[in-house]
């Protein structure tokens, strides 16, 4: 009898039923301790999409819906194409793993799982997590089993001074672990690469997410992608056309080098960034930011485009956030979180450069905010506000 | 804030009464939009002719009226009123048609009123299938192929060039009516036929069959910004070919991968924005071939509807509400979300748990007809449960639909269904099919789960949750402790099926679950996956989990509700609960509402302080009542469920608010009661119980014939007859049509034909009594008091045989020691009153006597509860006394409303089984107004001119003579058939000669066909009625002839004709 174990930094624990790779025996844990950030997840769909995303890097996903693995995996689904692994998070944490008959063309999620080296626990339950997270915010916590059906004290008490050793998501850099090694022009996708670009982005990847590589592809637009690590002079090398800031994971505040880089650049080339690039550009614009309760993870978040009064639904990753009181006065705010009125995009009043906190190219979630890209493209083609 | 400041009257649109198709979920979307618009100040106006509803209680809207939903009505209403808008989204199919109906005949632009919720450019877009196919291939979506046909020979042509089956659509009806799947070359030319009658615009559309496709549904909202959200998104389990209104369904989608369910989501919000629905909720139905994950659009409906209703209880969202506040001017980010009360509605609701609706059926009264269940819904009502998985949602919600299914169960076990009747289920769209599905996989093994997907269309998905059912059924019979004990209750299984499988009692595994300690646990429905907290109090329960709700104690009151509609117990049952709980909240105390049905107003958020979605079970209650450390429980206020209950409550310890249970029981139980009746020195028809089958007939014998025999304990008069003679009786007995045993006795009462039947209502507080209302019945003694035509104040009766009622009203409820609502049958003849029946309970007519005397008397009832003297209530004198409600505007006609249009198998002819599924009210300073009113609204057609055909039975034909005399006189030409127009010839009466049926042709149904009749009436011999009789009923159900059943109809129609006549419309504001 094996059981599997998720115990957070302030002891909370649950007991559940491992899946996907094998969690790390107890004796383990001094050797390599299997532990990340844990944040919920409200999507009721594409939990390939979320477990593959680079920005979960070294956090667990708890998943709010019930049921996963419903469809099973296939390659196309995976947003973590040009990662050096192949599924960035830590831990996939759910109340109940389908185990059924699926498609011929699929495996099934404990498949994929146990092929791509990721852990899991099932069996748990997922909403006392999900409302101890929102109560408490979110924290580290650490994945493992032993042989028999419950924890000792002792071993809970091991396991807590193991935590309690942890560095928190904030001290840790996770960006070189997803991160392409070398530039690479024209990364495949899913989607053609354009053979007559309008033009070219000069892409810096944090960890990026797949689908902008196919959404900036399908408008058109062509990409360098480059390391983390580029200096402003190595990015302005690749005479791209404009600079591009991707999501990925952990504390912009961990990356001063890329913010001094984006700095010098943005003054040159019209910038746009999403999620982590828009934070990183938050902190170029002489801004700040901050860390959030438990962030935004889920499809359902309502987002007000201040320009124009609308108002859509947009898929949301991040535990971070720009602070509003922070912005230089050249900077607006483009977009708002409807519902905590948290900042969800800026626009630069006089220089080509903008950015959004949320996903426009969804993934899984709504398409409402695809038309983001074409603004970026105009942007980089040198609109203005 | 962009509330719209040029319009300050509003007119909503109610969906009048309740048929097969649209029933009570316009109420509570109705009752949220009127609650929505005058929480922005709008003067609100309101016009349902249906009396059980929440919506018409004084109070809730500015202004009532229940006056017919026809055109020359609503112009009244412009004209009193002067409405700057018409909301017309809430009312159903009903609504929509009467707006397009105002619209065409210009008096919308003469009376200056505005059309909102939705233009009727976009209700004609989406109701307007050929429009809506074309949107729909405009914006690169597939729809079915189909052709839109005007005549029967266009429609046969497309046998030959799209094959068969064919599906069947006509244009502008509601719940898919007439429609149809033709299998065959015989049955196309029927079905077609039907469809283009059926039609108000003589249209239908033939499509290609999709059956066997995957089914959804998206509930969609859009603003005038632009603004679009996915409220809910929904996954038929049954597949295509099934009317969504009868298919098992779950939220949210579950076998879709993320790419699919995008592609379904911008699709839903494309076609809104084609159609140009810009300030409310719309659903659209998409299906997806299992094979190629082709995508195809089949409709969308432009308004609230069912599945808004049970979008809205699976995640909470109000849609209504969200609707009504969209169409004057917000934008959907202006409004909060209630239930968490920081997030904005222009969200989409993430859910983390499964929403289950199993839809109920009355296969009983509406047999299935041979190819079960089709494009035209059936059921008539549904039960939602929440679970946190799938199955355990599957089985609290077979459990909660009350049909005798405890979840998952094998049918050849528990019902003893024979296996190759299960093959027969498990190939046929039929209700049971999910358990068909279960039992093969239990006999047969898991090894056939992907034959079991294929035939039955199931997603391997959902076949795999019955997998799992099977491998824990298994577990469980090889031992039970804790940890299988709580996997069971986890996955939903209630103490009584796990006891079944068992074999053991249900109080042994009650036991040991108490020493286990395992008690459910409450979830918020939040709309967030718990992102937010949750502000109101909207409860799920569940086993082995986080308990998040507070307790609310010994001060708070539960009410049991009366779970998912059928025949008999509706509506009227649930606007009591629903009135109760407001009533005390008014007074202070706190509610906490029970229920399953999720087309309810009980079941919206807000009307009581904590709502439980759950089985009306008596272990859910007993849960309940335990978790929330309360003992106090209301069970007078929901039809039978809650009593059915009652005693295993008290028996736990539970405090029966208002009439003891003894006086319940003394009042069901015929001995009791019997003895009780001559204690009193009442008077009772001859009556005797039966115990077992032997004794039925020399029982009978001993009460005289004619006979009513009906089993003990049933709603709604299920399984009654009316026998005349001993053949009769033994007949039945061949046919095991009834069964007496010592558990099932069956009672005989001496039937008192052509008898007068009466229905009180009264609130006893222990001492004094307060008559609501008497209300006389317009069809004979015989036919179910709910399918009867019924009118308050008593119509020509004898003021001294009413005082007699009132007497013996009091004098019963004293003895009964009645605490609250009672209801008393009462018949006469020969100027003698009997006793029919006594229930100490609410009745199907308390909200309408509460509306037609203006006085609440449920909450009378509450305030009894609450030690509020009738005295004090100033509703009796003195103490001891007896007061009774008067009809506020005069008269008040309710008229039974029937779904018999559904099933083309069923004899509209009334009996003592009642089949009726709503009523409309007709209000009038005479009895012809009212009654006309009645019949208007009920879609009856009385004609002012034209031929009148009689033909009565025997002993109707003295009868009968005045009326056509009347008939006469008021310029109608009459025909009868041979034997009658002999006895009218003989009073002096010549008139035309028509064949029945058998006689050969042209006979009556030929004359109907053709149209020139314009009233029928027909009385059937008994209950055994003649073959051609049936059809002449049926024929002219389905022309919509006008057709009366009993000569007391037919007076009561004769006085409707002639105020029609007189062409005065005249509406009839309630008072408030």
């Amino acid at each position: 009898m094996e059981t599997t174990f998720l115990i957070l930094e302030d002891g909370m624990t649950f007991t559940g039923k491992g899946f996907g790779k094998r969690a790390p025996l107890y004796t383990e844990l001094d050797t390599q301790p299997l532990f990340g950030e844990v944040v919920f997840n409200t999507s009721m769909c594409g939990y390939q999409q979320i477990l593959t995303d680079p920005s979960y890097h070294g956090q667990m996903v708890v998943m709010t819906s019930p049921h996963i693995g419903n469809y099973g995996c296939e390659p196309l689904f995976s947003e973590s194409t040009h990662c050096p692994i192949a599924v960035p998070s830590s831990a996939l944490i759910i109340r109940s793993l389908y185990e059924g008959p699926l498609p011929l063309e699929r495996v099934s999620l404990d498949a994929f799982m146990q092929e791509t080296g990721v852990c899991g626990i099932s069996g748990i339950d997922t909403r006392a997590l999900t409302l101890h997270l929102r109560e408490t915010g979110s924290c580290n916590a650490l994945l493992f089993r032993n042989g028999h059906t419950s924890l000792t004290m002792s071993e809970k008490t091991q396991a807590l001074k193991t935590l309690s050793f942890l560095p928190a998501i904030s001290e840790r850099n996770l960006i070189e672990g997803v991160s392409v090694r070398a530039p690479l022009v024209d990364p495949p996708s899913s989607v053609p690469t354009p053979t007559s670009p309008i033009i070219r982005f000069a892409l810096v990847d944090f960890g990026i997410k797949s689908s902008i590589i196919a959404e900036l592809y399908k408008r058109n637009a062509a990409v360098t992608l480059l390391p983390s690590s580029s200096t402003s002079a190595e990015v302005l090398s690749h005479n791209c056309d404009a600079l591009f800031l991707s999501n990925g994971p952990g504390d912009p505040m961990m990356l001063p080098e890329a913010v001094a880089s984006t700095k010098t650049v943005m003054e040159i080339l019209p910038t746009v960034g999403i999620c982590l690039g828009h934070q990183i550009l938050t902190l170029a614009l002489g801004g700040r930011t901050t860390k959030m309760k438990f962030g935004h993870h889920g499809a359902n978040h309502p987002v007000r485009d201040l320009f124009s009064g609308r108002t859509f639904v947009t898929s949301q990753n991040h535990g971070y956030m720009s602070e509003a009181s922070s912005l230089p006065s050249c900077v607006l705010r483009w977009f708002i979180n409807a519902n905590d009125q948290t900042i969800e995009g800026l626009w630069h009043k006089e220089k080509p450069i903008a950015s959004v906190q949320f996903h426009p190219e969804a993934s899984p979630g709504p398409h409402d905010g695809s038309w983001i890209f074409d603004r970026f493209i105009s942007i980089a083609q040198g609109e203005k506000s | 804030m962009s509330a719209r400041t040029d319009i300050k009257r509003i007119l909503v649109v109610g969906s009048g009464p309740i048929v097969i198709g649209q029933a009570c979920e316009f109420d509570y979307s109705g009752t949220q939009a009127v609650k929505a618009l005058k929480e922005e100040g709008y003067e609100v106006t309101l016009a349902n002719p249906n009396p059980a509803t929440v919506m018409t209680t004084p109070g809730i809207a500015d202004h009532i009226y229940m006056d017919p939903l026809r055109p020359e009505y609503i112009e009244q209403i412009f004209q009193r009123e002067q409405p700057d808008a018409i909301l017309s989204t809430m009312g159903g199919q009903t609504a929509l048609n009467l707006t397009l109906e105002l619209e065409r005949l210009g008096l919308l632009r003469q009376y200056g009123v505005e059309v909102i919720g939705a233009s009727i450019e976009s209700i004609g877009l989406a109701e307007d299938r050929g429009s809506f196919k074309k949107i729909v291939e405009g914006l690169g979506l597939e729809s079915a192929k189909s052709t839109i046909i005007h005549t029967l020979e266009e429609g046969l042509a497309l046998e030959a060039s799209m094959g068969l089956p064919l599906i069947i659509r006509p244009s502008y009806t509601l719940g898919g009516m007439a429609g149809a799947i033709a299998f065959t070359h015989e049955e196309l030319p029927l079905f077609l036929e039907h469809a283009l009658e059926t039609s108000p615009t003589h249209e239908a559309l033939i499509e290609e069959s999709l059956i066997g496709w995957k089914e959804f549904e998206m509930e969609v909202m859009r603003d005038k910004l632009d603004n679009a959200i996915i409220v809910c998104s929904i996954e038929n389990i049954d597949p295509m070919g099934v009317h969504t209104g009868d298919s098992i369904t779950i939220a949210p989608i579950q076998t879709l991968d993320e790419g699919q369910y995008q592609k379904m989501r911008d699709a839903s919000i494309a076609i809104l924005r084609a159609v140009g629905v810009e300030c409310g909720g719309s659903n659209v139905q998409f299906a997806i071939d299992p094979k190629s994950g082709k995508m195809v659009v089949i409709e969308m409906n432009p308004r609230v509807s069912r599945s808004s209703a049970l979008a809205s209880k699976a995640t909470g969202f109000p849609i209504a509400r969200c609707s009504a506040k969209l169409a004057v001017g917000y934008t959907l980010d202006e409004i909060i979300n209630e239930i968490t009360g920081e997030s904005v509605s222009c969200f989409e609701p993430a859910l983390d748990y499964c929403a289950v609706k199993v839809p109920r059926f009355e296969l009983e009264k509406f047999p299935l007809p041979s190819s079960a269940l089709g494009t035209q819904m059936r059921s008539v009502g549904e039960a939602l449960a929440l679970g946190r998985t799938a199955l355990e949602a599957l089985n609290k919600a077979l459990r909660s639909s009350e049909q005798k299914l405890e979840g998952l169960t094998d049918l050849t076990e528990e019902y003893r269904y024979g296996i190759s009747e299960v093959e027969v289920l498990l190939r046929s769209a039929h209700p049971l099919r999910i358990l068909a599905a279960y039992t093969q996989l239990c006999r047969q093994g898991e090894s056939v789960a992907s034959e079991i997907s294929d035939i039955t269309g199931f997603d391997p998905w959902f076949v795999h949750l019955l997998v799992e059912q099977s491998r824990l059924d298994k577990r469980l019979q090889q031992g039970l402790d804790r940890d299988i004990l709580l996997e069971a209750k986890m996955a939903g299984m209630s103490d009584k099926r796990i006891a079944t499988l068992l074999k053991t009692e249900e109080s042994c595994i009650e036991r040991l679950r108490y020493a286990y300690e395992l008690h459910p646990v409450t979830h918020y429905v939040d709309t967030c996956a718990g992102e937010f907290q949750a502000i109101t109090p909207y409860l799920y329960t569940t086993y082995g989990e986080t308990d998040e709700a507070p307790l609310l104690g010994e001060e708070a009151v539960v009410i049991l509700a009366s779970g998912p509609n059928r025949i008999g117990q509706g509506l009227e049952f649930d606007t009591c609960c629903t009135l109760a709980s407001l009533a005390y909240r008014k007074l202070g105390k706190k509610t906490i509402m029970v229920n399953s049905n999720p087309e309810t107003v009980s079941t919206d958020f807000n009307i009581s302080d904590r709502l439980y979605i759950e089985a009306l079970g008596s272990e859910e209650a007993k849960e309940i009542l335990l978790r929330e450390r309360t003992n106090n429980i209301v069970v007078q206020l929901g039809g039978q469920t809650p009593l059915n209950i009652a005693s295993k409550l008290k028996t736990s310890g539970a405090k029966l608010v208002g009439t003891s249970l003894e006086g319940l029981e003394k009042a069901g139980d015929r001995g009791q009661f019997s003895s009780l009746v001559s204690a009193l020195g009442l008077r009772q028809p001859k009556n005797r119980t039966a115990y077992s089958q032997k004794e039925l007939v020399s029982l009978a014998e001993e009460v005289g014939y004619p006979v009513l025999i009906r089993p003990s304990y049933v709603l709604g008069g299920r399984g009654m007859f009316i026998v005349y003679d001993r053949k009769a009786i033994e007949d039945l007995i061949e046919k095991k049509a009834i069964c007496s045993s010592k558990e099932a006795p069956i009672l005989l009462d001496q039937f008192l034909e052509d008898a007068f039947e009466y229905d009180l209502d009264a609130v006893c507080d222990g001492q004094s009594t307060y008559i609501g209302g008497i209300l006389q019945h317009i069809e004979a003694a015989g036919i179910h008091s709910g399918d009867s035509a019924a009118v308050f104040p008593p119509y020509k009766s004898n003021p001294t045989i009413l005082t007699q009622m009132k007497e013996w009203a009091h004098k019963l409820a004293l003895a009964l020691e009645v605490q609250g609502l009672m209801n008393i049958q009462f018949a006469v003849k020969d100027d003698l009153l009997y006793l029919i029946e006594v229930n100490p309970r609410a009745s199907r007519t308390v909200p309408f006597i509460s509306k037609a005397s203006g006085v609440n008397l449920v909450e009378v009832a509450v305030r009894v509860w609450e030690n509020e003297d009738l005295v004090h209530q100033r509703l009796v004198g003195k103490k001891g006394g007896i007061g009774e409600g008067k009809c506020l505007l005069g008269w008040a006609v309710k008229e039974a409303v029937f779904s018999f249009d559904r099933f083309s198998n069923v004899d509209p002819a009334l009996g003592p089984e009642m089949r009726s599924t709503g009523e409309s009210i007709g209000l009038g300073k005479s009895f012809g107004e009212a009654f006309a009113k009645s019949q208007i609204s009920a879609g009856n057609n009385l004609p002012t001119s034209g031929k009148v055909v009689v033909s009565v039975n025997k002993k109707d034909r003295k009868t009968i003579l005045p009326v056509v005399k009347k008939l006469k006189a008021l310029g109608f030409q009459i025909a009868a058939t041979k034997g009658t127009a002999r006895s009218l010839f003989d009073e002096g009466i010549l008139c035309e000669v028509v064949q029945k049926v058998h006689e050969g042709q042209p006979n009556l149904t030929d004359y109907l066909k053709e149209k020139s009749i314009a009233l029928v009436i027909n009385t059937p011999m008994g209950y055994l009625a003649h073959a051609s009789d049936d059809e002449i009923r049926s024929v002219a159900m389905r022309l919509k002839v006008p057709y009366t059943t009993t000569t007391s109809a037919a007076i009561a129609a004769v006085d409707a004709i002639e105020f029609l006549q007189k062409k005065r419309v005249m509406v009839r504001e309630l008072p408030q």
